[in-house]
């Protein structure tokens, strides 16, 4: 983690239903998703709110289905419409939850941008590389085609395709996965966003392009001077790429925190599996990792009280009646959590700092 | 694109010629003097006459040559001539196919045109008023059989004239006979003629392209690429018609050649139904009169047909798909 | 236990409980239920059509051309015969028949497409032209030309004209189940049986078939529904099923210049197959519903 960076210097509004906070890009609070199926309702958000301040990258991590992605999708208004969204989600103090669709239209692609998962999906496949990264900017901003054109192969160029003047009129099955998902960051950058949103940016790619496209990501971020927003359930990434992070679990905050302090002090019970279940290359020899028995509970029917319990080591008659509490300032300025029974900062510590390698088989 | 188009058309010279293969033989074992056979050889001396006329038809010769025989006149354009009037089979052809042809097209263009229409909207405005009577029309006429639904259109064509006390709708033939009348008029005579045959085709070409078309539109509406332009901010008509309608039409592309085939069975219906002097009753009399010529000469035909708007959709969905186009 | 017996268990309560779930969701399908509850009662009239109405499709009554009546249900024809009886034995017929080219067509399609799904390279070319062919052959001409040869050997039986029909309808399933053994065979238990040695006939029936049962039980009713109107529009032509023998098909070519004068005659039979076909088609679509919950409509 760079020095310098942003870094907000009041703690934050954290599980509190307060008033959005206009100071941040955008500003979610209290979020509830609901999906009605033909099975039940799915809550796939319970109960979120987050900001995101200039110039900062946020990570939101958790395991597919915590409701990480929806409550993004939820931001940039697509989700289907048999979704249910309740609570607030704002843009620099403009709401956005009910905004006529024309509006938001004109907010999208501009002012936030999206990368998504999969680049071999989510390009059109009959429409040329170039022309969707320009469509993307004459739908904002007032250029001739040809200039819309310079400017992708421009945008191209940026993010590191090589010969970007004569790929520009190449189709999405001449790029491999990692240039296609390249292109999706230039499309994502073309307006100069205030906020770049990556779901799971890395994870349909190669390991051995990860990497890359996090410094792609990072560089495209400099350069047009946004927030990131990075959803990943993949704490290594997040290690390397935020200033921020903040956990879900089954559609409620877990934790959040700066890196450092959720890092090296976690205090939920779940914080601290993921990061134990993290292979590291400076782990002592021997030391296993630890995985996270069991699996998320269904978002259909979650438990009346903490939905960790049933995986939770910690887990007590509380936990099982009532759902955890608030979030609950842990440090200053902005390390929060929510849970009955919080390891103790001091003490707890995270198995990378100070792993108990001792029962280690070597 | 041109390597594509070559490739596919190098493709269908050997199913060309497989389709001469299967025409040839599926009526070759036909015996085109069934009935002089058995009459004859009831006659003193019948045998010795009946293999004359054998041999005056080439009949005495194994099936191969006699293949071979009808492809190297084919390839002369000769293909033949009826067993029953004498006439040379690229006649009888040349006088039915513009019929034929007429309703064909007719069927196939507005269908699609319709289909496309209905199936987009039913898909973009799901479970709306427009939605829900397309698809209680399409489950409707999607299971009709062409010949009732042709014989109710006739039914109520004629039900409607008389309640009318003029004729506007013609129930008989492809045109008047013995019309009399310049170039406008006949084509107006055809018009009222082709109507009812067209519309029975139509109904039930419509029902199965705008559900094949509503499907494949819903498909395409929760891709990912459809969200991609969506988190753009492409406004919502242009991420219909743009991304959303290009991509659907892709597979009603393939549709519409595959079911060619389909539809030129329920032309020969519709003929029959409306007493049509084309394709279908040209092929239905001579395999009643076990006319081999003129069976064979009109499956080659046909199949030359269902190749040629399979190879003009595979072209169609080429300049549509730039991954089939460069594959 | 033994871990591959309780494994094995596993597996098959995870499996039962699929079925029961699809078929949870198909009993859920008002209009399927509803169909498929008609057609089961429109077949076992069928067989109680006699006993109910002392007519049989045979028989030739002294009431000519005349209307509906409690005694002629769907009236009767110019030379006496009971529609209703007559319109019965011909949906039992289409009901056989199309049984039968669904049966044909189904077993076809899926053991060719799965053979080709696995083999791949010049079993599946091969295979693939003969589809390639099927699928855009003018089936209807080809069955009339055919038609033409069979009752020169005496044989437009009900069964001869069913299997000809199923040997030409088995195109599409192969290409769907081609298709997505495919994509299953690159799966980790499709792995784990060939490494151990099982037999290509044995990968193909105990694992492949069985995980694309979906699309077949699918595809088996759209060849239903396909069957009974290639069949009846045979018949209408005169090329199918030959009389003393009855389908619906030839009583509406009978009946269709009558359509105006003795309307029953062209009507009711009519009705009596579309109805059939709606219901097959509803059942089709629920089922589709009940395995592909993605297209479901929501109620």
């Amino acid at each position: 983690m760079s020095a310098g960076e942003p870094v907000p210097d009041k703690p934050m509004p954290g599980g509190a239903t307060g008033q959005p906070d206009s100071t941040a890009i955008l500003s979610v609070r209290d979020l509830r998703v609901d999906f009605e199926t033909d099975d039940g309702v799915v809550q796939a958000v319970r109960g979120v709110s987050w900001d995101v301040y200039e110039g900062e990258v946020l990570a939101i991590a958790g395991e597919s289905g915590s409701g990480k992605s929806v409550s993004v999708l939820a931001a940039m208004g697509l989700l289907p419409p048999d979704a249910r969204v309740s609570g607030s989600i704002s843009h620099r103090g403009r709401e956005l939850l009910g905004m006529p669709e024309k509006k938001l239209e004109r907010l999208r692609g501009s002012a936030m941008s999206m990368v998504f998962q999969d680049p071999m999906t989510s390009l059109n496949p009959v429409m040329s590389v170039g022309d969707q990264i320009a469509e993307g900017v004459r739908v904002h901003q007032k250029l001739k085609r040809h200039q819309a054109r310079e400017r992708a192969a421009e945008l191209l160029d940026l993010v590191g395709i090589a010969d970007a003047a004569r790929r520009v009129d190449a189709y999405p099955h001449e790029f491999s996965g990692g240039m296609r998902q390249r292109a999706m960051i230039a499309m994502a950058i073309a307006n100069d966003p205030d906020v770049l949103i990556a779901d799971e940016p890395t994870t349909a790619l190669d390991v051995t392009i990860q990497a890359q496209i996090l410094d792609v990501l990072e560089r495209a971020r400099q350069a047009v001077d946004s927030a990131l927003i990075l959803i990943t359930h993949d704490l290594g990434v997040v290690a390397r790429t935020a200033h921020r992070l903040f956990v879900m679990y089954a559609g409620r905050t877990a934790e959040t925190g700066m890196i450092d302090d959720v890092f090296e002090h976690p205090v939920h019970p779940y914080t601290a599996g993921l990061l134990a279940a993290i292979p590291r290359l400076d782990t002592p020899r021997g030391r296993r990792l630890i995985p996270i028995e069991g699996s998320p509970p269904s978002m259909l029917a979650p438990p009346p009280g903490c939905a960790f319990q049933p995986r939770c080591g910690r887990a007590s008659d509380l936990c099982t009646k009532y759902p955890p509490p608030p979030l609950t300032l842990v440090s200053p300025p902005a390390h929060l959590s929510a849970c009955h029974h919080p390891l103790d900062p001091q003490q707890s510590t995270s198995p990378l700092q100070n792993p108990n390698g001792e029962d280690s088989d070597a | 694109m041109l390597a594509y188009a070559t490739r596919k058309l190098l493709i269908s010279i050997p199913v060309l010629f497989f389709a001469t293969l299967v025409a040839f033989l599926l009526v070759a074992t036909v015996d085109p003097i069934a009935e002089q056979r058995v009459f004859l050889l009831s006659q003193p001396g019948g045998a010795e006459q009946v293999a004359r006329l054998e041999a005056s038809l080439g009949l005495d010769k194994p099936l191969i040559e006699r293949y071979g025989t009808w492809l190297g006149d084919l390839a002369q354009g000769d293909m033949g001539a009826s067993t029953e009037n004498g006439r040379a089979v690229t006649t009888l052809l040349g006088e039915a196919i513009p019929v034929t042809m007429r309703l064909v097209v007719a069927a196939t263009v507005i269908s699609v045109v319709f289909g496309v229409a209905v199936g987009v909207i039913s898909a973009v405005r799901k479970y709306s008023v427009f939605d829900n009577v397309s698809t209680f029309f399409a489950f409707l006429f999607f299971a009709m059989p062409v010949f009732w639904l042709g014989a109710v259109l006739k039914d109520l064509g004629i039900r409607f004239n008389d309640w009318w006390g003029h004729r506007v709708f013609f129930t008989i033939g492809e045109q008047s006979p013995r019309l009399d009348a310049d170039f406008w008029g006949t084509w107006a005579d055809r018009a009222g003629h082709i109507i009812l045959p067209a519309l029975t085709l139509i109904l039930i070409q419509l029902a199965a392209t705008s559900r094949f078309q509503r499907s494949a539109m819903l498909d395409v509406l929760e891709s990912d690429y459809v969200r991609t332009a969506r988190a753009k901010g492409v406004p919502r008509r242009r991420v219909i018609t743009r991304h959303a309608l290009r991509n659907a039409l892709l597979p009603v592309v393939s549709y519409t050649g595959l079911t060619f085939g389909t539809l030129i069975g329920g032309t020969v219906v519709t003929e029959v139904v409306f007493n049509w002097q084309g394709m279908g009753r040209l092929f239905l009399d001579s395999l009643l009169d076990g006319d081999v010529a003129v069976s064979q000469g009109w499956l080659l035909a046909v199949g030359v047909s269902v190749i040629a708007v399979n190879l003009l959709t595979d072209l169609v969905y080429g300049l549509l798909d730039p991954r089939v186009r460069h594959g | 236990m033994d871990d591959r017996i309780t494994t094995a268990l596993a597996d098959d309560v995870v499996a039962r409980s699929q079925w029961r779930t699809v078929a949870g969701r198909f009993f859920s399908h008002r209009f399927a239920v509803g169909a498929l509850l008609a057609a089961s009662a429109g077949y076992a009239l069928t067989f109680l059509a006699e006993p109910l109405t002392g007519w049989s499709y045979k028989d030739l009554s002294s009431d000519l051309s005349q209307g509906p009546s409690s005694r002629h249900w769907f009236g009767t024809d110019t030379i006496g015969h009971d529609m209703f009886a007559q319109s019965m034995r011909g949906l039992q017929v289409s009901i056989h028949v199309s049984m039968v080219v669904a049966g044909i067509a189904t077993v076809l399609g899926t053991v060719l497409g799965a053979v080709q799904g696995w083999f791949r390279g010049r079993v599946d070319a091969g295979v693939g032209l003969l589809v390639d062919f099927l699928l855009i052959l003018p089936l209807l001409p080809v069955l009339m030309v055919l038609a033409t040869r069979t009752r020169a050997i005496g044989g437009s039986s009900l069964m001869f004209v069913a299997v000809v029909i199923g040997l030409f309808l088995w195109a599409p399933l192969a290409r769907v189940v081609r298709g997505e053994v495919f994509s299953i065979r690159e799966k980790e238990f499709i792995e784990a049986a060939a490494a151990l040695g099982a037999s290509n006939t044995r990968i193909i029936f105990r694992h492949l078939i069985p995980n694309v049962m979906s699309s077949v039980i699918v595809y088996a009713t759209l060849t239903v529904a396909t069957a009974i109107l290639v069949e009846t529009a045979l018949a209408f032509l005169g090329f199918g099923i030959q009389p003393p023998e009855v389908s619906l098909g030839a009583l509406v070519d009978e009946g269709r210049d009558a359509a105006r004068t003795r309307w029953w005659l062209f009507y009711l039979p009519g009705a009596v197959l579309i109805s059939l076909v709606l219901c097959v088609n509803f059942v089709g679509d629920g089922l589709r519903d009940a395995f592909d919950p993605r297209q479901r409509r929501r109620r």
